[in-house]
């Protein structure tokens, strides 16, 4: 009986690691833009904020991206 | 020739209709969490997850080259004992869906083929050593792994950001898990909709139907897709309220975390050679993420039952399959029988399933699918579901007709006397979520509820599934 510890490791650790990224990084994103929202007419200090959510949030989308190449047979 | 010709057919249809108990079942494992907390309408998200499905099936390219990946010698295998093995595994989908237990097709495929192969060919026929490395060992690992890193997950995304189950918050994180459902919708698409065009490809050639080494047909492409592609659309609600509800009291943020957690491990386990099943995987995400927030939402009894669940699919599914092989060896008349027999056990436990239906209007209603054997008594999943997956087949057919005949599409009740159902309905804190106000029907016989008129539910009914 073969079985491939190395494979298994790999496949936790990575799902391990890709969840709290991917989770970590939207929320991150999200909670950037909603507090943005709450104190709304805030000074420049907020804007940054803003951006800096709406680019977590969309590293999140281009991981999902990666996800659908990864899905997709035809692309690789 | 025309025997050959006969039994290919039966195989065929049988596998496209394993296809189907392979869509409704799985159904769920995309699109429970998200249906729990109102990302996606739960005839939208059936929707999505079957087009989703017929797109991802058109999409894979690379068709089973063995029907078991070495579980059972495939040199050994005849069509007959493939179509037993597909018998059992219907039959054990559809016992574990009427108890709303989430459960992998493939294992139970697997499991009747071991057991059509023991009778048909022997023990050499089985590799054992195959069966613990990549289905036992797998088996334990696949929720251990999601739900370490699903609960991690969203443990830290609570401790980190305050408010995120909250609006507005939440409609961000309700957003996003269209997107990560699609993805496991898709995913699995591509996945188990070639496990059946695989199949139907090696019966094909090994019948001399089509030359070997070639690709599966265009036809056979398009019927696996329609096949689970109808089976994910028609739902499988009971599971769909166990993996959404029954299990935890999900909340968006939580029910992002357990999709991407899944899609991520889906994806891991396809591209790093280390197989995981679909349906483990998703259902330890969705404990991880209850764990996760807070250890006392999850419903440790349920998830116990699952596993059980779990534990029976190998050895039950390959009973069935041992029993379904003895017959249908004996030759035409004996396939015929199994053939009866499958579409008698069938019809018998979709009428079980009747008298207590789970449909897209009451699927959020309850956390509990419960399953009314007789007049008076109701079980609900509480009860082992060994006990009940054994006496299925003998209930069915003393009573079963009544309620066969009553399409009870409307808003019925789960008719669940305990009064704990009902106060156990609302915690689900997603704004878009209302709270139903479920109506007391303590105790009714449930073919008394069944017979009661659509209108006495009205007030509960459409409120709930209009706001979803």
């Amino acid at each position: 009986m073969t079985i491939n510890w190395g494979a298994l490791a790999l496949v936790a650790v990575a799902t391990v690691v890709a969840a709290v990224s991917i989770v970590g990084l939207f929320s991150l994103g999200v909670a950037a833009v909603t507090t943005h929202r709450r104190s709304r007419g805030g000074a420049e200090a907020s804007s940054k904020t803003l951006v800096a959510g709406y680019a977590c949030i969309s590293a999140a989308g281009l991981i999902a991206v990666y996800g659908l190449y990864l899905i997709i047979p035809q692309f690789h | 020739m025309t025997s050959t010709f006969f039994s290919v057919a039966v195989v065929i249809v049988t596998a496209l209709f394993f296809d189907f108990t392979n869509g409704f079942h799985d159904s769920a494992n995309a699109m429970g969490t998200s249906v729990a907390t109102a990302a996606f309408k739960p005839r939208t998200a059936v929707l999505v997850a079957a087009v989703l499905n017929v797109v991802g099936a058109f999409l894979s390219t690379e068709v089973a080259k063995t029907i078991s990946g070495g579980i059972v010698n495939d040199a050994l295998v005849t069509p007959t004992m493939i179509f037993a093995g597909l018998v059992a595994a219907i039959l054990w989908n559809l016992t574990t869906w009427l108890f709303g237990l989430p459960s992998s097709s493939s294992h139970a495929l697997f499991g009747g083929l071991i057991g059509a192969v023991l009778i048909g060919a022997g023990a050499s026929g089985v590799n054992f050593s195959v069966v613990v490395s990549k289905i036992l060992l797998p088996a334990v690992m696949a929720p251990l792994v999601a739900g370490l890193a699903a609960g991690l997950a969203t443990f830290l995304v609570y401790r980190w950001f305050r408010n995120v189950d909250q609006e507005p918050a939440v409609g961000w994180f309700r957003k996003a898990q269209t997107v990560s459902a699609s993805m496991i919708a898709l995913a699995h698409g591509t996945s188990d909709g070639q496990k059946t065009m695989g199949v139907i490809t090696l019966v094909l050639i090994t019948a001399g139907y089509q030359d070997a080494g070639t690709g599966p047909q265009t036809w056979v492409i398009a019927t696996a897709g329609l096949a689970i592609g109808l089976g994910t659309y028609s739902g499988g609600w009971r599971i769909m309220r166990t993996m959404g509800k029954g299990l935890v009291d999900l909340r968006s943020p939580q029910g992002f975390a357990a999709e991407t957690t899944s899609a991520a491990a889906i994806l891991a386990s396809a591209h790093m050679g280390f197989g995981l099943s679909t349906t483990q995987v998703c259902s330890g995400s969705v404990i991880g993420v209850g764990a996760g927030r807070k250890l006392a939402t999850v419903r440790w009894g349920k998830a116990r039952r699952m596993v059980y669940g779990w534990l029976l699919t190998l050895p039950a599914a390959a009973l069935f399959g041992a029993i379904a092989a003895a017959v249908a060896l004996t030759g035409p008349v004996g396939i015929l029988i199994v053939m009866v027999a499958l579409l008698a056990g069938a019809g018998a436990i979709y009428a079980i399933s009747r008298r207590t239906p789970v449909t897209h209007v009451n699927v959020n209603d309850s956390p509990d699918v419960t399953v009314s054997f007789g007049r008076t008594s109701t079980s609900s999943m509480q009860e082992s579901p060994a006990a009940a997956g054994a006496s299925t087949q003998q209930t069915i057919t003393l009573s079963g007709t009544a309620a066969a005949t009553t399409p009870v599409e409307t808003a019925t009740r789960p008719t669940t006397g305990a009064p704990a159902v009902i106060t156990s309905t609302g915690p689900s804190a997603s704004a878009a979520t209302p709270t139903v106000v479920t109506p007391l029907v303590i105790g009714p016989s449930a073919r008394q509820a069944n017979a009661r008129k659509p209108a006495d539910d009205t007030i509960p009914g459409p409120a709930s599934s209009g706001g979803l």
